[in-house]
Parts: structure tokens; C-alpha cells; sequence
């Protein structure tokens, strides 16, 4: 139990002040010496006397705002400290490859990302999930946390389609580094959904390469696949020179010394499936701790003071006369 | 103008006036009148209208004999007004207002009676301001009188009392005394001491919310207007019923001094009745 404000008990003395001042409110009376002498009303007006001190005294330990110490709670959870990092090109407004093939107009990329990006949230309520979104640089989302409310959102506002790039270099970046804010469950990955992929610098690449080595982060590549596009898992061989860039990118997260898996998905299905099993990878327990606030006692000696003053105004102004 | 509170009674002296204006009592002075004063010889009293023709014929000395009468005169007639603190009791009225109307009525009753009248008003000294010397002029008495009713102070109480047989003059009056007599005992005895050469008039305003109407049920806070002291009440119907006798002892406190005195008082409860002062004089003082 603490005190916000301990200055406040020097008002405490106030409390005795039913005591000493008289009340100037009532009826003047014509002679006080004639009044009978009452002992019941004597123990009457003491009783008020102390209740009205008492509502003094309340309302002066609510300005002291007292509190419990906060606690802090360790939970345990079942999953992974989650980032992900979301392509919000204009591309990724299109339809997925798949359903042009079979002449519907299907669900766009974005809303299916979205979707069941929330429903995998939804359906891991211990994990804590951080946001990046990204297109021609990152944009920082939301840091890692459970709050579900803000995870939601931020989901959200990552999948609204920005401009026509595609930085997946600065995505993944920002994306690690925000476990730099956390402390290590011990499960901790990358998603990183986006359709197609630049180039990236050497520079980010070595970069990405020692923070991702180091944090010991796993990476999961979703691609979600133009209907022009490539498979990243075509069996072609290419030269160094003319590699594709999803390409290049893949090999070059294969030559990281980190878990990584790659999924292509060109309709709603594939994406979830890829989801899945992500799902199912990341399964550790993690322990983390929450800080619960303490709790604010001053409500209640308010409460307590309103029931006072209730009750004072009924005594003094309650009068029956017949 | 005269108010609409102004309601004349009728009053009578239990004495023989030494005054020797002409007025409405029974005097001492020879002169116009109807009070048979005996027979006087014609040459001491030559008024061959009033020539005893009866008297003259019996008196075996064969003088000739003058009836005598004494003549109405006038008498002062004092109101003496507390005006403290605890006259600004509250119950329909304020005690003041009916002190207002009690002196107002008096003045007019007196001018009607064409006596003299003053009025001296007093808290802890007698208040200069609101006294008026003898006199007939009953619409500066008026006028006076009614600035009492807005007259307030604070924790002034009735000590002025002791002075006041000094503002009365030595001929016999009658003093009407309005006070709530909330004070002490001995201070009202050594007042009437000090004004046994006349006849008082004890006029006691009480009000029925001193005791009888205090509430049923609930607190209430009482302040004393003159000491400033306040005390809390618990009010149940025993308190009141403890009020009342209270107020009954004090009704018999006050009826016993005042007989020993053989000024009865005359209670006036709440509100002015000229009717009730015509019957207190018809009752004690004819």
C-alpha cells in the first residue's frame, strides 16, 4: 500500500473541526438557557459530530490517493513472439493468381492477408504479435505485444494498399528489430508476407544477416503469387546474373543460419494452409511478465464520503412537524 | 396615514391622576367633572350653578353650599420595547413585528384617550435613537415605532433594562413592558423594584414555535441570537413535551413575581389581539 500523495494527511487535523467550530446554520432561537438539558441529544449531535468528521477524514485519505503495490504476474503462453511484416503494395489490391484461372473474380490479397492473418491471431490467444508494414520503405506498426484490441488494428492498417513498391530489405529490418524492445520467450519468428520481392542491398543483406543470426529469429516467407509470376520453387536453374529476384531473395534466406520455410500461396486456401502450418511450428511455451497496476483505493473512501454526506444531509434536514 | 396594524383597546388606571391637563382618567384636581368631591362653602367656591340646593337647606349653620367635583385628567402612558437580540424570534411574526403592532396600538390608544405617551426601546442599553419623550404627538410616535420592526442586532441581550427606570418619569404611569422576559429572574424583580411608584403592564411575547410546534422528529440546530451559543437537538416528541413543561414552569416562574408585585401579566401569544388588552384591563384594573 502506497501513497500517491502523503502531503494530503497533513489535512488530516481537518477532521477535527466538527468538534470545534459551531455550526452557524440552524434557527435562531429565543433563549437557549430554557432549553431543556438533553443527554440523548447530546450523544446525538456527538454521533453527528464524528460522522461529519469521519466524511472529512475520507475525503482527505482520497486525496492521499492510496493504492496497492503493483504485481506483477508471470504468464505462461504457448506460441511465439510473432512479428509480422506486411506488404501493403498496390499489388497486393489484386486478385490472387489462382482465381483467374478459373474466371471469378476473387477475394483480393490484401483482405484474404488480412483475414486470416486475424483469425491466426485470433486463434493463438497467448502470443504476442508485433505489426510492420512496408512498401517503398517500413512502416512501423505496433510493437510486440497482446494487447489483441491493438494487434487487430494494426493488422488492419497494414493491409490498406500504399504505393507501388516493394522494400522488402527495410520490411524485415524494422521487423527484427523490434524484438530488440522484448525480452527473448525463446520462440521467436518472422512472418513476412508479401507478393514478389525487390532486390536487396548487400549492405541490408549482411546487415539482416547478423541481426536475424543473432536474435535467433525464425523466418516464415509467405509469398502470394502474381498470376504472371514466378514459383520461387520452379526447378529452373538460373546464372547469378539473371536470377529473379524472389529467387535470389529465397537462396539468400536459405543461406542464413536461421529456421526458415517458404510458402507460395496463390489463392485464400494455400495462404491458410501456409498459415497453418506456421501454426503448428510455433508451439514453445513462452513465460512473460505482466505488471498490473495497483489498485486505487480513493474511489472507495469517495464512495464512502458520498454515503456520508447521503446520510448527514438526511439527518439535517429530515424535520418532521406534525 | 395610520397603519393597518394599528388597533386601538381600551384602558383604564387603577389610580387617581395628579395631573392637571384635562383628560380621560379619574384625577385628583377640583374642577369639570362627574366625580362627586364634596361640598364647599360659596364663598370658597363661587359657582352659583353647582349650588347644593338640598345641602344648603339642611346645614343648621345655613351656609350656603357648592358641590365640588374632580376633574378627568391625563396620565403618561410608557411603552417600554426590548428590542434584543432574541425578539428576532421568528415564529409567523417576528416577536418584533408584534412589539410594533403592541406599540403602535398603545401610542393610538393613548392619543384616543388623549394621554401622553413615550416609548423607550432597550437592548444591552436603552437605544436613544428608538426613545421618544412624553408627549401627544402620536404620528412621530408612529413613525418610530415602526422602524423597530426592521431593527436587528446581534448578540445584544436585555442588560439595558436596568437603566431604564431612569428614562421614567416620577408621576405615577402606566408602563406597558413588551419583552419575551427571557432573562433572568432576578434582573426582572430588580426592574420592578426600581418602577414600583408605577403600575406595570407586563406584556409577555411568547410564540407557540418556541415550544409547542418544535419538530416532531429529526435535528435541529438552535442558536441563541443573544450569546451566540448554539446547541443541537435530537427533537422527539418527549423533548418537546419536556420543552413544553419547560416553558409552563417558566409561565408560573413569571405569573408569581410578577403577582408579588400585583402587576399580572398579560400573555400574548404569537399574534396581537386588541380585545385580549381591553379584557386584562376590564379584569385587574377596574
Amino acid at each position: 500500500m502506497t501513497l500517491l500523495n502523503p502531503w494530503a494527511l497533513l489535512l488530516l487535523p481537518l477532521s477535527a473541526l466538527p468538534f470545534v467550530l459551531k455550526g452557524s446554520q440552524g434557527q435562531l432561537y429565543s433563549w437557549l438557557t430554557i432549553a431543556p438539558k438533553d443527554q440523548f441529544s447530546k450523544i446525538a449531535d456527538f454521533l453527528l459530530n464524528l460522522i461529519t468528521a469521519l466524511l472529512i477524514a475520507a475525503l482527505v485519505l482520497a486525496l492521499t490517493g492510496p493504492r496497492g503495490g503493483d504485481q506483477v504476474v508471470q504468464k505462461v503462453g504457448k506460441g511465439a513472439q510473432t512479428v509480422m511484416v506486411i506488404d501493403r503494395s498496390v499489388s497486393m489490391e489484386h486478385p490472387f493468381a489462382g482465381d483467374v484461372i478459373n474466371g471469378q473474380a476473387g477475394e483480393v490479397k490484401s483482405a484474404a492477408a488480412r483475414r486470416l492473418l486475424t483469425d491466426f491471431v485470433q486463434s493463438r490467444p497467448d502470443d504476442m504479435v508485433g505489426v510492420v508494414a512496408f512498401t517503398n520503405s517500413a512502416l512501423y506498426g505496433l510493437k510486440i505485444t497482446t494487447n489483441r484490441d491493438a494487434i487487430y488494428s494494426a493488422i488492419n492498417a497494414a493491409t490498406s494498399s500504399g504505393v507501388n513498391q516493394t522494400n522488402i530489405g527495410a520490411g524485415v529490418t524494422q521487423g527484427a528489430s523490434l524484438f530488440d524492445q522484448i525480452e527473448s520467450s525463446g520462440s521467436r519468428a518472422v512472418i513476412l508476407l508479401s507478393d514478389g520481392a525487390g532486390k536487396v542491398s548487400p549492405r541490408v543483406k549482411l546487415k539482416l544477416k547478423k541481426e536475424m543470426e543473432a536474435k535467433g529469429l525464425s523466418l516464415y516467407w509467405i509469398v502470394l503469387r502474381e498470376p504472371d509470376g514466378l514459383s520461387i520453387f520452379t526447378k529452373k536453374v538460373y546464372t547469378e546474373d539473371t536470377t529473379p529476384a524472389p529467387i535470389a531473395l529465397d537462396n539468400y534466406f536459405k543461406s542464413l543460419k536461421i529456421k526458415y520455410k517458404a510458402y507460395e500461396a496463390d489463392n485464400p486456401t494455400t495462404l491458410q494452409s501456409a498459415i497453418q502450418d506456421i501454426n503448428a511450428r510455433e508451439k514453445k511455451t513462452i513465460q512473460y511478465e505482466v505488471t498490473i497496476a495497483g489498485r486505487d483505493y480513493s474511489t472507495h473512501f469517495i464512495i464512502i464520503a458520498g454515503i456520508i454526506s447521503l446520510l448527514i444531509l438526511i439527518a439535517k434536514n429530515l424535520r418532521i412537524y406534525q | 396615514m395610520i397603519a393597518d396594524y394599528v388597533k386601538p383597546f381600551h384602558y383604564t388606571i387603577p389610580w387617581k391622576s395628579t395631573s392637571v391637563h384635562y383628560g380621560g382618567h379619574k384625577g385628583t384636581q377640583r374642577g369639570l367633572g362627574d366625580d362627586y368631591r364634596g361640598n364647599v362653602s360659596l364663598i370658597d367656591y363661587p359657582d352659583a350653578k353647582r349650588i347644593d340646593v338640598r345641602a344648603s337647606m339642611r346645614d343648621p349653620y345655613e351656609n350656603i353650599q357648592v358641590k365640588t367635583f374632580k376633574q378627568d385628567n391625563t396620565t403618561p402612558i410608557y411603552a417600554v420595547c426590548d428590542a434584543s437580540s432574541s425578539m428576532q424570534f421568528k415564529g409567523n411574526k417576528s416577536k418584533l413585528e408584534i412589539a410594533t403592532e403592541i406599540a403602535s396600538s398603545i401610542a393610538y390608544s393613548a392619543y384616543e384617550m388623549s394621554d401622553i405617551f413615550s416609548f423607550v426601546a432597550y437592548h444591552d442599553h436603552v437605544i436613544e435613537a428608538l426613545t421618544l419623550p412624553l408627549s401627544h404627538q402620536v404620528f412621530n410616535s408612529l413613525e418610530v415605532i415602526s422602524e423597530l420592526q426592521q431593527y436587528s442586532t446581534k448578540l445584544t441581550g436585555s442588560e439595558g433594562i436596568t437603566d431604564l427606570p431612569f428614562y421614567l418619569g416620577t408621576r405615577r404611569s402606566l408602563v406597558f413592558w413588551i419583552s419575551d422576559f427571557h432573562m433572568p429572574l432576578a434582573t426582572i424583580e430588580k426592574t420592578l423594584n426600581a418602577m414600583s411608584t408605577h403600575q406595570v403592564v407586563p406584556v409577555v411575547l411568547w410564540d407557540e414555535q418556541e415550544y409547542q410546534k418544535l419538530p416532531k422528529f429529526g435535528f435541529g440546530n438552535l442558536i441563541d441570537p443573544e450569546t451566540g451559543l448554539s446547541s443541537r437537538f435530537f427533537f422527539r416528541q418527549s423533548l418537546r413535551e419536556q420543552f413544553i413543561e419547560a416553558f409552563e414552569k417558566r409561565r408560573e416562574a413569571l405569573n408569581a413575581l410578577f403577582l408579588k408585585f400585583d402587576y399580572p401579566a398579560l400573555f400574548v401569544n404569537g399574534e396581537y389581539k386588541p380585545e385580549s388588552f381591553t379584557d386584562y384591563f376590564e379584569e385587574n384594573m377596574s
